[in-house]
């Protein structure tokens, strides 16, 4: 019938309507179909608010807050913008601490409206304003703050995630993302049951050799404490903006067995959390995803066991903090478990990011109610056994009793060797 | 190490990789057949991924998502039909004016819409549901058919002819007393729709999620597949298989300890590339394009 309409040529419009009246036919036909899925009503019981969030983090960093006197900092923080419950969000947290702790002022930048070439007129305008401190929370503006720090030598600067050597008045803080990527890998082969786990990775680059080995070791650490062995799969897909991608990967790692899947993939790693949830869903099986770098717990509630978390917030507040107490030093400054910059996420960090998304009216207080007890719950579904080891590894981490290799590019490929 | 089941398995798979280029390609050809280029097709790809996701999410209904994504492609295709049939301007300018709009609209709104940055998971309900038994798409089954009633158009009716004449000659196909403009324009509205239905695919139907730039570059070798197809809908079939196929083996040796110790992880991810440009350089000898395609029609 579509063909012989089409033919008469005058009424080809119609063929379009034909099209989408077939299309909304079978689809609300199909949506009358009873589907199998039950809905799942839950009571709420804890009530998340984003004071309380807040003050929670803040009491925690007071004690060392006030051992020495401090002058008054005003600062400033260059993040994209707010609201994506990650990075930014956690970078804007920083800067509060600071003004609570530390009495600092702190205003706030957004780059996300600046293009790349105007990075550096963007930047000079802030030092122009007269900061005692300027936190750049944008690795790819390394070069420009490099330039400036020559320019203006008395601007002190901290940027994160980037090396900028040789500079006295910029401090670079980076993370010790191998240490927290060891946490989630030995937390992943306690909880296998398959005795496979994997890693989805974005692209074969130094920075991302840090997870996977880190991931790797932590492993290789339970095996050896356990004497179990575990398969590990592990895959690069190559590319940080491609989500499908990243859930072909991570479902051909569950189908070959795999039952916890870590990802370091920037927005290819949203497929890896899909993949989980949809391989759940067909089959039965219990299986899970780890986060990476923000607590990622609430993007599918129920299906992410725990993250690995950098603590952008505490580098933010680090940074002011030299400057206030005078201790303001430049070169690089590595944050581990030991100091706080990166760890497994903890109850408290989900109920600030739930706090900020109430905040910011990107969730409704029930909504953020809803996922957190979801969250609690699979959380709490974790023998309390396996923490205690997991945070046994955590206790030797920090006391150095162990230590994770940092890969290079002369060493990666003898680490892989090692740790498969 | 090849046993059947495992072959069976890359083959169930790579229906998901093949579906939004297929669809794309589709769309592209049907459009290029007429005589009008729309390399929008990412841009496309990308905008009706947002409203399908946007509009499932509201109604908790794939169903309305699929409208949704491909109302947005009709939309896009009125605007780049306006602009290349009706007031003769650059198609190739439209097409590039059409994906940098939608990088550009897409980051903006999924803040606007869900207050969040960057990316937005829409609930269960809004993701389509698989076929019982073999687990593919009820959107594959579409995409198939789709393939084979556009090859049953073009070349077994009588509008598929005008369509193919408009393309080839204009000015014979209007002297014959073909409304040339409407011709393709209608063709781009079809072709457009058909890439917005190759969004929707890639947001609420593989996946369940809007990214900035979700497509990650299918738009664009869907009209390397367009090339390669000769302008034909079922070779788009093949070609579309073909790359799916790969894409998906690809991801398979990824994960076989012999193969990532021979070869270096980026270039296994360079295979369906390079197959697919082989095979198309292969074949290019014999791939004719329309004759006026990307060329506005004027009456003297």
């Amino acid at each position: 019938m579509v063909i012989y309409l089409v033919s008469l040529g005058r009424t080809a419009l119609t063929v379009l309507a034909v099209v989408i009246t077939a299309i909304v036919v079978a689809g609300v036909m199909y949506a009358a179909v009873p589907k199998g899925g039950q809905t799942i009503t839950q009571t709420v019981t804890v009530t998340v608010t984003k004071t309380e969030a807040v003050t929670q983090t803040i009491t925690a960093t007071q004690v060392v807050a006030t051992t020495t006197p401090t002058q008054h900092v005003k600062a400033a923080v260059i993040i994209r913008k707010r609201g994506d419950l990650g990075f930014n969000d956690m970078a804007w947290l920083g800067g509060q601490m600071a003004v609570k702790n530390l009495g600092a002022t702190v205003e706030y930048f957004y780059y996300e409206n600046v293009p790349m070439a105007q990075y550096l007129e963007f930047l000079e305008n802030i030092v122009r304003r007269g900061f005692d401190i300027i936190v750049v929370v944008n690795f790819m503006m390394a070069e420009q703050v490099a330039e400036l720090a020559d320019k203006y030598p008395n601007q002190k600067f901290a940027i994160l995630d980037a090396v900028v050597e040789g500079k006295p008045n910029v401090m670079s803080i980076v993370f010790k993302e191998n240490e927290g990527s060891a946490l989630v890998g030995a937390l992943a082969t306690y909880l296998s049951k398959s005795g496979t786990v994997g890693i989805v990775l974005g692209m074969d680059i130094p920075p991302l050799w840090k997870f996977e080995i880190g991931y790797k070791w932590g492993i290789h650490y339970v095996m050896n404490e356990t004497g179990r062995k575990v398969k590990i799969l592990w895959e690069y897909v190559g590319t940080f903006g491609d989500p499908n991608k990243g859930k072909e990967a991570a479902t051909l790692m569950l189908q070959q067995g795999a039952d916890i899947v870590y990802h370091a993939a920037g927005e290819t790693g949203l497929g890896v959390i899909d993949a989980v949830y949809d391989y759940s869903q067909k089959t039965g099986k219990k299986v899970y995803a780890i986060g990476v770098d923000a607590p990622q717990e609430w993007i599918r509630s129920g299906y992410v066991i725990a993250s690995m978390v950098k603590h952008v917030e505490v580098a933010v507040y680090k940074a002011v903090e030299d400057v206030a107490k005078g201790s303001f030093k430049g070169g690089v400054v590595a944050l581990g478990i030991r100091e706080g910059g990166v760890d497994i996420s903890k109850p408290e960090d989900i109920k600030i990011m739930m706090g900020i998304a109430v905040e910011l009216n990107l969730m409704s207080q029930d909504e953020a109610n809803k996922v957190y007890n979801e969250v609690m719950n699979l959380r709490n579904s974790i023998p309390s056994e396996v923490w205690d080891k997991v945070m046994l590894l955590r206790e030797k981490i920090i006391r150095g009793e162990v230590s994770i290799p940092i890969p290079t590019a002369d060493t990666i490929a003898e680490l892989r060797q090692r740790y498969g | 190490m090849l046993d059947l089941t495992l072959l069976l398995d890359v083959v169930l798979k790579s229906t998901w990789a093949l579906m939004p280029i297929l669809l794309a390609a589709l769309g592209e050809i049907f459009s290029e057949r007429s005589g009008v280029v729309n390399i929008g097709l990412e841009g496309i790809m990308l905008l009706s991924a947002l409203a399908a996701v946007a509009v499932a999410d509201y109604f908790l209904n794939p169903w309305a998502g699929v409208l949704a994504g491909v109302g947005m492609g009709l939309l896009i295709g009125v605007v780049h039909g306006v602009i290349s049939v009706y007031l003769k301007g650059d198609q190739v300018i439209s097409g590039i004016g059409v994906n940098l709009f939608a990088y550009g609209f897409v980051a903006y709104a999924i803040e606007v819409i869900w207050h969040v940055r960057g990316y937005y998971t829409p609930r269960y309900e809004a993701k389509m549901p698989r076929l019982p038994v073999i687990g593919v798409s009820p959107l594959f089954i579409l995409s198939i058919a789709l393939a084979i009633v556009m090859y049953f158009i073009l070349y077994k009716t009588d509008y598929g002819l005008k369509v193919r004449a408009v393309g080839e000659n204009p000015e014979a196909a209007d002297v014959v007393g073909i409304h040339v403009e409407r011709t393709q324009f209608i063709s781009t509205l079809v072709g457009a729709a058909l890439a917005g239905l190759g969004g929707t695919v890639l947001s609420i139907d593989w996946l369940a999620a809007i990214t900035k730039e979700l497509p990650a570059g299918r738009g664009f070798i869907a009209l390397a597949i367009v090339n390669f197809a000769n302008w034909n809908p079922t070779y788009a079939l093949g070609g579309s298989f073909v790359f799916g196929f790969l894409w998906t083996l690809s991801e398979y040796l990824k994960n076989l300890e012999v193969a990532k110790a021979l070869i270096p992880i980026p270039l296994i991810n360079t295979i369906p590339y390079i197959a697919t440009l082989a095979i198309t350089a292969g074949l290019i000898g014999r791939a004719r394009p329309p004759r006026h395609v990307g060329k506005p029609y004027k009456k003297e």
